[in-house]
């Protein structure tokens, strides 16, 4: 009886082991999985089901294949191509223009203040201060200096004896203005972050630099930008992402315009699926799938390019 | 490195799906000047308790009209207290829509809620409305109490489906010390006349004669043009714009032509900028809906007044929205809470006064005719119009919206009205045709 009692339950109890185990990490993760698969996997998922369809949130979705996908891939004679098209070069030109300036300004912003000169925990605080406000106090900001013809910028510009700018009405000067204040909003996020990374760079790499003979821009490209390499990663791929979701500023600035100009992808794809009379949910579901796509691959060659061992 | 990979992979992801779901305020709705505030407030005006029946009333109204509009609840509940008792949920116009479309689709509908005009047809078409018919002549509400164009307006396909609560129209805003200082004492009434003083008020002030804007509402001020010039906006089943005509090309050049060819008018006129010149007073003239009223008496300093808009052709008419009181329908009908609905919906109908104060041109005659309403000298200006309504068609949006694009490129010079008019009838017309299918 014993004997048999001990058998039975050696295997028992190492099996339940096992199974706790294996249940543990499950446990540390549930309360993050729980909400990433309500608010991120489920609705990723819903979202690629309703661009096969056709729905206005009223009727019922009606299966559509592949034609939400059509209007905006090949189908040349909808209006949603062409649409859809402006849409993506206006966000593609915010990306080029923008992108570039939200590292590179950061980037010396971090340096300088690196450099422990005096009062740099007030400039920190300084350049930090604007990624605090919302977008909708920033863009308002903006408006008023930046206002053709009772704004502060062109003020000054008529004292120095020029004509008045169109900041927020005509290309090129809307692309400028919509940079210039996202630059302004968000330079303070990437300038943490590149701080937080010069931090960890070891004193003795410089001092090493400093023997064999490095100048500071020597140490700059062979000690820093080295040893920043993690965070320049992450803040590259994060800033294109960001830029490519713009959407508040060119809605609130320029309302999209001049005519289609500023319209971006996002704020195209919010027109089409929320407002007017006939929401086409399925056709800004698909114009989603397609934009979180094109992001995934231009991450992946970012990704790949910047963290190629040399 | 591996977990960093792991960490770029998780941020990805979430960065990618989770940017594109915010909804900032648009500047699509006209209704409403002052709405920042982002939450929906519930809560049930005056001092009343527990009723028979309790009704949810969803609303927009999250500027200073949501307090008048509270007003006239808190009386309504006092008024029937232990019968009826009104609870309203306010937010704003941007979410109301969205969240109206969710709780729909879902089965529980508010009992009663405000829809802007133009929006109504889009829902009575799914068949979202009650039927307002028989139910308003239950209790007496008739046609020959309110303005009827706005009447009117709330019939789509033989049914009525919108009860007005106010028209909000164009209008004109005059700075009365700019004309003063160029020797008129009257508003104009006709493009001429506009045109005449702007120059006079150009040559003996600094202002600028008017300040035209580019985007939003240049569309609106085109749409009278329009109407004034006797064209048409959309065909009646909005499947067919008609506004690139001979008519709307005219009516758009005599905008533009205030900025380039008579100079009455700043060029590049961005956002909001014609509004920030006229409370300046540094322009004397101003093309804006009727709910800026409230804004402009608070500007220090700005002596204004209004008057109904200039007619830019032969003809007086302008653009007007409205808000209408709709009873969403219900899955179980029950006729006492509709007739409760209803009978809210008349006592704010007959007690619109404290609501013109808000800023707003009330839609029934008795209060449009009562010494009270004639002595809020600015709302009883511009109510002196003649306000013309888009056709009820659920297409409406979709055949006039390309105006707004098309509009400012001609407004910028990018575009002549004909290119602009044209460009703009074309998508419209796809546009409709695609969301009729």
């Amino acid at each position: 009886m014993n004997v048999s009692n001990v058998k039975n339950n050696a295997p028992r109890t190492k099996s339940r082991r096992n199974w706790k185990e294996k249940l543990t990490p499950f446990l540390f993760i549930s309360p993050h999985l729980f909400f990433f698969i309500i608010f991120l996997a489920y609705p990723t998922f819903y979202g690629l089901y309703i661009s096969f369809h056709s729905w206005n949130f009223f009727t019922d979705m009606n299966f559509v294949g592949l034609q939400n996908y059509a209007n905006i891939l090949w189908n040349t004679d909808s209006i949603f191509f062409d649409y859809f098209w402006a849409a993506f070069r206006a966000t593609l030109i915010f990306v080029v223009l923008s992108v570039p300036f939200l590292i590179i300004i950061p980037l010396f912003i971090a340096l300088g203040i690196n450099a422990r000169p005096f009062g740099h925990n007030f400039f920190r605080a300084l350049f930090y201060a604007p990624s605090l406000l919302s977008v909708v106090t920033v863009v308002l900001i903006w408006i008023w200096l930046l206002d053709t013809n009772a704004g502060l910028v062109n003020y000054y510009i008529g004292w120095l004896g020029f004509d008045n700018i169109p900041w927020l009405t005509r290309a090129p000067w809307v692309w400028i203005s919509l940079v210039v204040m996202t630059i302004w909003w968000t330079i303070g996020t990437n300038m943490i972050l590149f701080l937080a990374g010069l931090g960890e760079i070891p004193d003795h790499l410089y001092e090493a630099a400093k023997i064999d003979g490095a100048n500071r821009i020597q140490q700059f490209f062979n000690v820093t930008l080295p040893g920043l390499k993690g965070p320049l990663v992450f803040v590259m791929i994060m800033t294109t992402i960001a830029s490519f979701n713009v959407m508040a500023q060119p809605q609130l600035a320029t309302n999209g315009g001049p005519g289609y100009e500023t319209r971006v992808l996002i704020l195209y794809i919010y027109e089409v699926g929320f407002t007017g009379g006939n929401p086409r949910a399925g056709l800004a579901a698909a114009m989603s799938v397609v934009l979180g796509l094109m992001l995934l691959c231009i991450s992946l060659v970012q990704f790949k390019l910047m963290t190629k061992e040399k | 490195m591996k977990s960093y990979k792991l960490l770029m992979a998780f941020m990805l992801s979430a960065a990618m799906f989770v940017a594109a779901g915010c909804s900032e305020p648009t500047q699509e709705d006209p209704g409403n000047a002052g709405g920042d505030g982002d939450d929906t407030t519930t809560e049930t005006p005056g001092d009343v308790g527990e009723a028979e029946i309790t009704l949810e009333f969803w609303n927009g109204f999250t500027g200073p009209d949501g307090e008048d509009i509270a007003k006239i609840i808190a009386d309504f509940n006092e008024k029937y207290e232990g019968e009826i008792v009104i609870r309203s949920q306010t937010m704003p116009w941007a979410n109301f829509y969205d969240q109206y479309r969710t709780v729909v689709t879902a089965g529980e509908a508010p009992d009663i809620a405000i829809m802007h005009l133009d929006q109504i047809a889009g829902y009575a078409r799914y068949d979202l409305l009650t039927p307002l018919d028989e139910l308003s002549a239950d209790i007496g509400l008739v046609a020959k109490d309110f303005i009827p164009e706005v009447w009117n307006a709330g019939v789509y396909e033989g049914q009525r489906f919108g009860i007005p609560l106010d028209v909000h129209p164009l209008t004109l805003f005059y700075n009365v010390d700019l004309l003063e200082a160029a020797g008129y004492s009257e508003p104009p009434t006709t493009y001429d006349e506009l045109l005449e003083m702007s120059l006079a008020i150009q040559e003996a002030t600094d202002a600028w004669g008017i300040a035209m804007p580019v985007f939003w509402p240049s569309n609106m001020i085109f749409y009278t043009s329009l109407m004034s010039h006797g064209g048409e906006s959309v065909s009646e089943d909005g499947l067919t714009p008609l506004y690139n005509s001979p008519e709307g090309h005219e009516a758009l050049q005599k905008m533009v032509d205030l900025v380039y060819k008579h100079e009455v008018s700043p060029s590049d006129v961005q956002a909001d900028g014609e509004v920030t010149l006229f409370r300046q007073g540094n322009s004397a003239f101003h093309l804006n809906g009727i709910w800026m009223i409230a804004g402009f008496e608070q500007q220090d300093g700005l002596n204004f007044a209004t008057a109904p808009v200039p007619a830019f052709g032969d003809q007086e008419a302008v653009w007007a929205g409205s808000h209408n009181f709709v009873l969403p329908k219900q899955q179980d009908e029950d006729p006492d809470r509709l007739e409760a609905a209803m009978k809210f919906i008349q006592f704010v109908s007959e007690n619109s006064l404290q609501w013109a104060k808000a800023g707003q041109v009330p839609a029934t005659y008795t209060v449009l005719e009562s010494e009270e309403f004639k002595a809020l000298e600015h709302q009883y200006n511009a109510s002196q119009q003649n306000f013309v309504f888009p056709p009820s068609t659920p297409f409406y949006g979709d055949a006039w919206g390309p105006t707004g694009p098309a509009v400012d490129e001609a407004m910028l010079g990018q575009l002549t009205p004909e290119e602009a008019l044209e460009r703009a009838a074309r998508e419209g017309e796809a546009n409709a045709r695609e969301a009729a299918e």
